[in-house]
């Protein structure tokens, strides 16, 4: 090859005119050839197919460069490493052999056509080359730019997909950067915690996170994700005075922390609720049972006479506490029945103020004359539409709970009015009462207010969760207004047919 | 009948050794015959016989008896329009070229459905059958209907470099199938390497002569031209022709086709002949290689004149490349050229043609044997080598 321009020949003025059409069109045809490239692989194999046709030349090649580094784009003739040859072994002296006429600079590297048999190009076939490479040079950019495009869409796309990801998944996902800004918080997080996140993003995580403080400690927090073995700890959150049971898990990466966390909250009441039930039901009927278990043991010693005082008291003990254990043993079934979706409820004709009546009754029976009774209704109360039985057992359980926190010459008062579609009982006592705190949590199976018996009052804890359940069964509601000291009222209201059906 | 031509006159065979005989026949055994009379004119062993049947053959048949009759020696050849002899043009038969043992030989035959990575095989199988040869060339015989022969020619020219030149052709005639030790291929492609220790030149020549200025290909699908300057290509291209296109039948345009086609100006002055084999429907030229958008084309007729020169330049090309006299030539002719199955003017182009051609190879007189063929492979220059209605010529120089 030689670095000499050959002049062209001289032509007449219709053959040059002819030449010069043929080159224009050469241009344009390779100009296409290179705006229909793709990929840059792509550009290189039609471009440089074309430049040995249009050059009538052995070799093409187009060089570029990326990262300070030139390479070869694609080569025809030769291949990518017989190109380097042709250039001395070294790709970058592409851009010194660019002054040479078998080359052309572009934007962004070198193509070049290589003729054998000493051809070089003339002075008109230098210019195409030079303009072919410039076409080139502009279609290596797009090509990069496109490339770059490409990328950050599937960058987006990944993004959104990860996103999407952790928008859809029942786990709460937090993300904090390495200054300890909270950057993610996903739907799953704001639905277990209640926090939006314009509560959260942006924040610092310990002002974003009531109660974040005091449970940092005992997170565990792996060193990156590739870690295993770790197992996520379990730590109550105190959110706006809402007790959240958490099991959380972080991992650290290279632009802060993640950490992922599940609700466990109602496992863990869950589990409360196993705890207190068998703390409740072994103190519960461990008490009547000892009183039985003492009875009969006495009965059989000899100086107790059949028939005698002793004997006879010792056996109203036991079926006393007989009693007791079956009403515990109902408690509890009815417990489990209530908590069952399939509970009935019955439509007949209830006569509430017979039925207050009888419960009533039955309460005096064993309050004796510790406490007041009274049953407060307006005259002429008809019967109304309801599940007698569930009513009878509201009332039965609202009473004796009301009997079981009055202290002696109390009053306890059962008043029923009627209101339009509804049925309200409302049962009034002057015990001790119950403490604003404890309000909300009295109506929970096993809870009960004085847990410790430190006043003396003993329970399954089931009886005010049981009348909760029912009136809700009934499609009615249940509440509570008290001070300490000072009583407590129930107010349970009962939707009720317009009319009766007959008794 | 047979025939036969040795390469030197009977004079001189005493002071050199004959290295290559070419031989024709006709008849049922016509190939075979070929054969064996080129192998025996030869009185060498023949290292390669190439042969190069026309008209109606069974090509198994033709393939194995081919190879019975070669004497040991390597085979290849293919069907094609007509067939060249040492006496002239055959519409049926067979000519045969032998080549001693002067020259060694590789024979590729590959098929597939990527014509690049065929032609690729099949010349990388056939250089691997001549070592280190000085000086070598490869001839090419390919399929006009499996892809183009552009595609054929990169594949070859990716393994054989620029300093290996290439010929060949499309096989033509009724069955269209190559030869490669007596098999018969009737896909894919057989490369024939042929090494030796003078040069092998191949010449490239074309007879076409552009009708009026140069039209812009403005739409176009691969080989499909569908519009020029930007109206109908079939509008623009009859114009130029001069023929009214509302009388034209399908068979009229086909036959007005192949003797006028487009043609690509190159930048030195020359052009690059593209068949346009058929019209479609919106005016659309089907050629038979790709153009692409915003080529030069000018539409082209070809003259016996044009036909006879050519001849005579490919010939001068080829010798133009060698160091001493040429010993053995082969031909592969476009069979557009003569038109060939039209009548006895063009029977006569024919002779004519293979006069010019023999005469231009003046008192060197080689064997030669060649073949018509429906698309020329030609490359000495540069990298491309698909042609249409060239004549491509192989010479092979005087052994050392």
């Amino acid at each position: 090859m030689s670095s000499l321009l050959r002049s062209a020949p001289p032509t007449d003025p219709q053959a040059e005119v002819l030449r010069r059409f043929v080159e224009a069109a050469r241009r344009a045809q390779i100009v296409t050839i290179v705006n229909r490239a793709q990929t840059e692989e792509e550009l290189g194999e039609l471009v440089t197919a074309e430049l040995c046709e249009a050059f009538d030349a052995e070799v093409a090649f187009v060089l570029a460069e990326a990262d300070g580094q030139p390479y070869v784009v694609g080569s025809y003739g030769l291949s990518p490493y017989e190109v380097e040859c042709l250039l001395d072994g070294e790709v970058a002296d592409a851009a010194v052999k660019a002054d040479a006429p078998f080359v052309g600079r572009t934007l962004r590297g070198v193509v070049g056509v290589a003729r054998l048999y000493d051809q070089p190009l003339d002075e008109a076939e230098a210019a195409l080359l030079g303009a072919v490479a410039a076409s080139i040079g502009h279609a290596l950019e797009r090509l990069r730019l496109a490339g770059e495009r490409d990328r950050l869409y599937r960058d987006a796309e990944e993004r959104g997909n990860a996103a999407r990801v952790i928008g859809s998944i029942a786990d709460g996902v937090l993300l904090v950067d390495d200054v300890g800004i909270v950057r993610l918080w996903n739907p799953a997080a704001e639905s277990i915690t209640g926090l939006a996140p314009e509560l959260v993003l942006g924040r610092r995580l310990q002002e974003a996170i009531p109660g974040w403080s005091t449970i940092a400690g005992s997170v565990v927090v792996l060193n990156d994700s590739a870690s295993s073995g770790g197992h996520a700890t379990v730590v109550p959150l105190d959110i706006d005075g809402r007790e959240l049971w958490l099991s959380i898990q972080g991992v650290d990466f290279a632009d802060g922390t993640v950490y992922a966390f599940r609700d466990l909250t109602a496992a863990h009441r869950l589990e409360q609720l196993k705890a207190d039930f068998i703390a409740t039901v072994s103190h519960e009927l461990r008490t009547p049972l000892a009183a039985v278990h003492g009875a009969a043991k006495t009965l059989q010693r000899e100086e107790i006479v059949p028939g005698g005082e002793v004997f006879n008291r010792l056996l109203v003990v036991i079926a006393e506490q007989s009693d007791r254990l079956t009403a515990i043993v109902n408690n509890i079934l009815l417990a489990s029945r209530v908590d069952s979706t399939d509970l009935e409820v019955a439509s007949e004709s209830v006569d509430v103020v017979a039925l207050a009546a009888d419960v009533l009754a039955a309460a005096r029976a064993v309050v004796d004359d510790r406490l007041t009774l009274e049953l407060i209704t307006p005259p002429e109360l008809t019967p109304v539409a309801g599940d007698r039985e569930k009513v009878r057992q509201v009332m039965t359980n609202l009473v004796a709970n009301a009997a079981k926190y009055s202290p002696a010459g109390g009053r306890i008062e059962v008043e029923l009015t009627r209101g339009d579609g509804e049925l309200q009982i409302v049962v009034r006592d002057e015990g001790l009462g119950i403490s604003a705190d404890e309000q909300s949590l009295i109506f929970e199976k096993f809870y009960r207010a004085d847990a410790n018996m430190t006043r003396g009052v003993s329970g399954s804890g089931l009886g005010l969760y049981i009348s909760r359940e029912l009136v809700i069964v009934m499609g009615g509601t249940i509440s509570v207004q008290s001070e300490l000291g000072k009583g407590s009222t129930f107010v349970v209201t009962l939707p009720i047919g317009a009319e009766a059906p007959p008794a | 009948m047979l025939s036969s031509a040795a390469m030197y006159p009977a004079g001189e065979t005493d002071i050199r050794d004959r290295v290559a005989a070419s031989a024709a026949a006709e008849g049922s055994h016509a190939c075979a015959e070929a054969v064996e009379h080129a192998v025996t004119e030869l009185e060498r062993e023949p290292s390669l016989v190439l042969f190069f049947a026309a008209g109606d053959i069974d090509p198994a048949t033709a393939a194995r008896e081919a190879q019975a009759a070669a004497a040991g020696a390597r085979v290849a050849g293919m069907t094609g329009t007509g067939a060249i002899g040492p006496d002239g043009p055959l519409k049926t038969g067979c000519s045969a070229l032998a080549l001693s043992s002067s020259f060694s030989a590789g024979i590729g035959a590959v098929e597939g459905p990527d014509p690049r990575a065929v032609a690729r095989q099949a010349t990388a199988e056939a250089l691997a059958g001549i070592g280190d040869a000085a000086h070598a060339a490869v001839l090419l015989f390919v399929d006009s209907e499996s892809g183009d022969q552009a595609e054929v020619v990169a594949g070859a020219y990716a393994v054989a470099g620029r300093r290996i030149p290439l010929a060949g052709g499309a096989a033509g005639g009724p069955t269209r199938t190559r030869f490669a030790d007596g098999r018969a291929l009737p896909s894919g492609v057989v490369a024939v390497a042929i090494g030796g220790s003078s040069p092998i030149g191949v010449g490239v020549a074309h007879s076409c002569v552009a009708l009026g200025a140069p039209s812009i290909v403005t739409e176009s699908e691969g080989p499909n031209v569908v519009r020029l300057d930007g109206r109908p290509a079939e509008t623009v291209y009859l114009e130029k022709i001069g023929v009214d296109h509302d009388d034209l039948d399908d068979a009229t345009f086909e036959k007005l086709a192949m003797v006028h086609p487009l043609a690509e100006p190159e930048l030195s002055g020359g052009l690059r002949p593209r068949y346009v084999r058929a019209r479609a429907a919106g005016g659309v030229l089907v050629c038979a290689t790709s153009l692409e958008e915003n080529a030069a084309v000018v539409v082209c007729r070809q003259t016996p004149d044009a036909v006879i020169h050519s001849a005579r330049a490919a010939v001068e090309d080829a010798v133009s490349r060698l160091d001493s006299p040429a010993e053995a030539a082969v031909a592969f002719s476009c069979a557009a050229r003569s038109v060939w199955f039209e009548g006895p003017a063009a029977t006569g182009l024919a002779r004519s043609e293979l006069s010019a051609l023999e005469a231009a190879f003046a008192e060197s007189a080689p064997s030669l044997a060649g073949v018509y063929t429906r698309g020329e492979i030609g490359r000495s220059r540069g990298a491309k080598g698909d042609r249409n209605y060239s004549v491509v010529v192989a010479a092979f120089g005087a052994a050392n």
